[in-house]
């Protein structure tokens, strides 16, 4: 037996650390853990709720649109305010929201996961007139292979022509990454770090001329996404055809819901072998700390009245991650759990995407539950988001409100529960004396990389890799790819730049 | 934040504002902006997305990122270094794990390749959950500006001699 271990960090405060314990070949045991101490509590008490929307999106650096939008959620709820929010702001939101799943999607695909499977050493010598792939050219000639190389390599399936095809898509996916960025400034003030999603809708204002920009930018993307993003995943499918039995999780998919369009991306819980998902009852889930570095005795206990207790040297600890439960059970999330559940809720969009893909690629709708599936998930929901955006953005009417005039309760309770990204995102606020007395939030990836739970169930990734067969012990493209397929969004934007060399020779300015 | 129409100088902050001295950059960087507005010198609040700030800031030909710095001296410590100085991670796992130095060869390939990304940090006393910086930390706030400030000087008369 031996022990694998794939941290990928050298900065202070990592993000995700598995460790991988396998015999001859296969994985026994996977411990994903997570090096973030959650605290938000003690950011957010005793400040005015008006200001959490904003405060909130600095959680993270990938998704801060999502936690603006829980945060703002939660707070129209506590205020009273829910079902009061002009249309425009609610569009606004959807669009704004939706910019954000565009690009980081198409980010995560090309500029991480898609380096696993597209060789990119194939645009070497490259002597045609493409000035893209001559810049690709380029940098590897000078050594500076950095961005492109993945550690874990070994396993390159395309022929030159595909090869190729990936590098200059992954090239073109940089210039659509700033459509998106330009889309969200449109409504959001600034950027980065949108200043308009607020408490009872957005304080922006709709006009002629940022309808007609925001148009443009999202057929652009949407283009990109029909033209290079699903056949690229088409190709792997047919490349790669084993990453569709690979890295099946625990099967149990949630979705909190996401853009207001009603039944488009519909909330629910599927089981395991269900023929339709169950209605999600928030009162379900709870937080496991058996093997978190938590105190025991806030075991169990809904985020609503969590606590953080931190125990640095608990014994058997092995995750600054809790262990989100629903019903006592693990569950998956993310754009590949939001498609299995609006599929079987009878999503008209999803069904036709996902039927259409399956089509095409020769599969099974179970074969996306696997590590390839989920990336084929997250270029269907792009497509799909794309396209409705563009309905989205014809529905803003110029000159209308986006936005209430609101009034801090004295007192109030409320929840924020939508979909990021990388799966479903819950906020939680108390209002006590006008200000915010408690506040917690549950990501995405405390789902999927939460650890062993209170009955000792492995969570979603750490069930994914057990049983994974590695070929070569010295580089687990296997399990690297399957933890990749998830999206793992950890440690938000804990960044701080280490200095290299000798520090005795350095001195400080 | 303003975008002059010739850009000389992006002063960038990243970091993140909830985590005490993590966000120093981004609290020098609202400072100069209020204090030393500077014509060729634009200031982005860049926070956790780095990603969107380097984009904004794309036309621009030198770059400054002022960040927390671990360099090993005591907390509210100010550095300045080349990018080069700075220790890089080459695996990545995740979004998160995606560095500056990914980011500028993102934007090279792209075609925007910066003339100089030089880096202005703060050795971090406390990153745990909090806004607002570290007495120590905020105490030594003044000497980093000024370190900025005299980034600024230099690149701009460097530019200057042209």
């Amino acid at each position: 037996m031996s022990k694998i271990t794939i941290d990928p960090v050298t900065r202070i405060e990592g993000h995700l650390r598995v460790e991988v314990e396998q015999e001859d070949g296969r994985v026994t045991r996977a411990s994903c853990g997570g090096t973030m101490a959650r605290g938000l509590e003690l950011i957010f008490g005793g400040r005015d709720p008006r200001d959490i929307p904003i405060l909130a999106q600095r959680i993270c650096g990938v998704c801060p649109q999502a936690h603006a939008t829980a945060a703002a959620m939660a707070m129209d709820d506590a205020f009273g305010l829910a079902d009061r929010i002009p249309p425009n702001g609610v569009l606004l939101r959807d669009i704004m929201l939706g910019a954000n799943f565009l690009q980081s999607h198409i980010l995560h695909f090309y500029h991480l996961a898609a380096l696993d499977y597209v060789d990119v050493t194939a645009a070497r010598g490259y002597q045609g007139s493409d000035p893209d792939l001559q810049s690709v050219a380029g940098f590897i000639d000078r050594g500076a292979l950095a961005p492109f190389v993945p550690r874990y390599e070994g396993d390159y399936r395309l022929s030159r022509e595909q090869n190729i095809a990936g590098v200059k898509h992954y090239v073109r996916a940089l210039g659509v990454r700033r459509n998106c960025h330009e889309m969200l400034a449109l409504f959001g003030g600034k950027m980065p770090h949108q200043c308009t999603v607020s408490v009872g809708g957005v304080t922006t204002q709709v006009t002629r001329d940022n309808i007609a920009a925001a148009l443009s930018y999202v057929r652009e993307v949407a283009a990109f996404i029909r033209e290079c993003y699903l056949p690229d995943i088409l190709m792997l499918a047919g490349a790669y055809a084993d990453g569709l039995e690979r890295g099946r999780g625990c099967s149990r998919f949630l979705c909190y819901g996401v853009f207001s369009e009603e039944g488009l991306f519909p909330a629910g819980l599927l089981e395991p072998g269900a023929d339709e998902p169950a209605a999600i009852d928030a009162d379900l889930i709870t937080e496991d700390v058996k093997n978190s570095y938590y105190a025991d005795d806030s075991n169990g206990l809904h985020p609503a009245v969590g606590r953080t207790e931190p125990q640095e040297d608990k014994p058997g600890a092995y995750s600054w991650l809790k262990a989100p439960r629903y019903d006592g059970k693990p569950c998956e999330v993310g754009p590949m759990a939001r498609m299995l559940v609006g599929y079987k809720a009878g999503s008209a969009e999803i069904r036709q995407a996902v039927d259409g893909l399956c089509e095409s690629a020769g599969i099974e709708v179970a074969a996306l539950n696997s590590t390839l599936g989920r990336h084929a998930a997250r270029a269907l929901e792009a497509e799909l988001i794309a396209r409705k955006m563009q309905d989205w953005i014809l529905a803003l009417q110029p000159g209308e409100p986006c936005v209430l005039k609101v009034e801090v309760p004295d007192e109030g309770a409320g929840a924020g529960l939508t979909d990021a990204p990388r799966g479903s995102l819950g906020h939680w606020v108390t209002i006590e004396d006008g200000k915010v007395a408690n506040y917690q939030a549950v990501v995405p990836t405390t789902w999927n990389g939460s650890p062993r739970d209170a009955q000792d169930v492995p969570g979603p990734i750490e069930q994914a890799i057990e049983g994974e067969s590695i070929r070569d012990v010295d580089n687990p493209l296997e399990v690297v790819r399957t933890i990749r397929s998830f999206d793992p969004c950890l440690a938000c934007s804990v960044h701080v730049a280490r200095r290299k060399g000798d520090w005795n020779t350095v001195l400080p300015v | 934040m303003s975008r002059p129409s010739v850009c000389e100088v992006a002063v960038v902050g990243i970091g993140n504002l909830l985590l005490q001295d993590e966000g120093v950059g981004v609290h020098a960087v609202k400072r100069l902006h209020d204090a030393a507005p500077r014509h060729g010198v634009t200031y982005v609040d860049g926070g956790t997305d780095p990603w969107a700030a380097f984009a904004r800031v794309a036309e621009c030909e030198v770059v400054l990122v002022l960040d927390a710095v671990l360099g090993g001296h005591e907390p509210g410590s100010v550095y300045t270094m080349s990018l080069q100085e700075v220790e890089s991670a080459d695996a990545v796992l995740s979004l998160h794990g995606v560095t500056m130095f990914h980011l500028l060869q993102y934007e090279a390939l792209v075609g925007n390749r910066f003339a100089e990304v030089r880096v202005v940090g703060m050795e971090p006393e406390s990153v745990g959950p909090g806004i607002g910086l570290s007495d120590r930390c905020a105490q030594r706030m003044p000497e980093f500006l000024d370190a900025v400030v005299s980034e600024i000087d230099g690149v701009q008369r460097r530019l200057a001699a042209y």
